[in-house]
C-alpha cells in the first residue's frame, strides 16, 4: 500500500443550537496503513473542522469511549482501520439507539443507569464481609476462568447499538448490563445472585432477548453477551422452578 | 418498569424442549413418512401409533413442536415491530394448546382403537 492515500469520510454533524437534525459532512483524509478511524477524526478536528465533537480517550480499546457507527456497523473508532475500507468510502454516525447530544457524542445515561441497577460489583457474603481482604476473597484460577470472558466488558455500549430488542423496547435491561449481572452471579466471591435474579427474571431482563446474537458479533472485546444472556435464562428458569416448590424462600 | 417476575421460563422451557425434539425426532419421522409414501413401511408406523409408547412419543413430538413453533412466531412478531400484547400471547399459545389437545385425542383414539 502506498503512503498517504485519501479516504472520503462522511461524518454525521449535529449541533443542537443550530441544526434541526443531523446531516452528513464530507471530508478527505490522508491515511497510511496504520491509520485508525480515531486518528482520522483527530486529523479532521486538527486541520479541517475544529468544532467536530466526539468522545475518545485511551486509543487502545480499553476505555470504551469511541463507539460509533461505521457504515452502519457499531465499532470502536480506535480499533477500526482506514485500510480496511480502501477503495470504498466511510460513513461515520453516532452510536445507534442512544439520543444524540452533539455530532458523534451520544447520551448513554440509560445504559449507565441500568448498569448501576444490576450492582456490577462483588457483594460479599455475611461471613466474608468481616474477614481481612487476604482471607475472604481467595479464588482458584479455575473459578476465575468461569467468568473471565464476561469480565472483559469495557462498557462501550456497542452491543446496545447493535441490539434490535433494545431498539424496540428501551425498558430492556440490555446486553452489557445483563452480561455483567451474570458475570458477578457466577463469581465464587459474590453472594448477590438472589438480589440480581429479581432483575434478571423480569420481562425486561433476560426474557426480552430473542437471541439475535448481533451483540456478540460486534463486541470489540469478544465478551459474547448473547451467550451470557442465554446462560442467564437458564439460571432464571432453574430459579423459577425452585421458587415454585419453595415459595417461602423469598426474603 | 414492572416488578412482576416473568412467566417466560415455562414457555421458554417448552420452546427449548420442542427445539430439541424438532432437531432430533422430526427429521426421522418425516423421512419415515416420505418413505411410507413410496410404499416403504419398514417401521410399520401405523402399528407403532397403536402401542402406548408409540402414541405417547408421537404426541410428545407433535405437541412439543407446536409449542416451539408458536413461541417462535410470538417472539417473531416482536422482531417484525408488531407490539405483542396479552391477546397475542393467549391466541398463539392457545393454538399450541389446541393442537396439543388435537394430537392427544388423535393418538388416544388410535391407541384405544376408537376409530379405524
Amino acid at each position: 500500500m502506498s503512503e498517504n492515500q485519501i479516504m472520503k469520510i462522511s461524518v454525521s454533524r449535529y449541533r443542537p443550537e443550530t441544526d434541526k437534525e443531523p446531516y452528513l459532512q464530507d471530508f478527505e483524509v490522508p491515511y497510511r496503513k496504520e491509520t485508525s478511524l480515531l486518528e482520522a477524526l483527530n486529523y479532521i478536528k486538527d486541520f479541517l473542522e475544529p468544532e467536530l465533537s466526539f468522545r475518545w480517550s485511551c486509543r487502545m480499546a480499553v476505555c470504551g469511549s469511541c463507539g460509533m457507527m461505521v457504515n452502519g456497523v457499531p465499532k470502536l473508532a480506535c480499533k477500526t482501520f482506514l485500510r480496511d475500507y480502501a477503495g470504498k468510502s466511510m460513513k461515520i454516525e453516532p452510536l445507534a439507539n442512544f439520543p444524540i447530544e452533539r455530532d458523534l457524542v451520544v447520551d448513554i445515561s440509560d445504559f449507565i443507569e441500568k448498569l448501576e441497577r444490576i450492582k456490577p460489583y462483588i457483594i460479599p457474603s455475611k461471613e466474608d464481609e468481616n474477614k481481612p481482604l487476604t482471607e475472604g476473597y481467595i479464588q482458584t484460577p479455575q473459578q476465575m476462568t468461569s467468568y473471565l470472558q464476561f469480565a472483559q466488558c469495557i462498557n462501550c455500549g456497542i452491543c446496545y447499538a447493535a441490539c434490535p430488542q433494545y431498539k424496540l423496547n428501551k425498558n430492556f435491561i440490555g446486553p452489557a448490563a445483563l452480561t455483567l449481572a451474570y458475570r458477578y452471579n457466577i463469581d465464587s466471591r459474590d453472594a448477590g445472585a438472589a438480589e440480581r435474579m429479581k432483575l434478571l427474571s423480569l420481562d425486561e431482563g433476560v426474557w426480552s432477548c430473542t437471541f439475535v446474537g448481533y451483540c456478540s458479533q460486534v463486541c470489540p472485546k469478544h465478551v459474547d453477551p448473547a451467550s451470557a444472556i442465554q446462560l442467564g435464562k437458564k439460571a432464571s428458569a432453574i430459579d423459577y422452578v425452585i421458587k415454585m416448590f419453595k415459595p417461602g424462600e423469598e426474603e | 418498569m414492572s416488578t412482576r417476575r416473568s412467566d417466560e421460563p415455562i414457555y421458554w422451557g417448552l420452546f427449548g424442549f420442542g427445539g430439541m425434539v424438532i432437531a432430533f425426532a422430526l427429521p426421522a419421522i418425516l423421512t419415515l413418512m416420505i418413505l411410507q409414501g413410496f410404499g416403504v413401511d419398514c417401521f410399520k408406523l401405523a402399528a407403532i401409533a397403536k402401542t402406548w409408547w408409540g402414541a405417547g412419543a408421537l404426541f410428545v413430538i407433535v405437541s412439543a413442536s407446536m409449542w416451539h413453533g408458536f413461541h417462535r412466531i410470538y417472539h417473531g412478531l416482536h422482531d417484525l415491530c408488531i407490539h405483542t400484547t396479552r391477546v397475542h400471547h393467549y391466541v398463539l399459545y392457545g393454538l399450541a394448546v389446541i393442537f396439543s389437545l388435537a394430537a392427544l385425542v388423535i393418538y388416544a383414539s388410535k391407541f384405544f382403537g376408537w376409530c379405524a
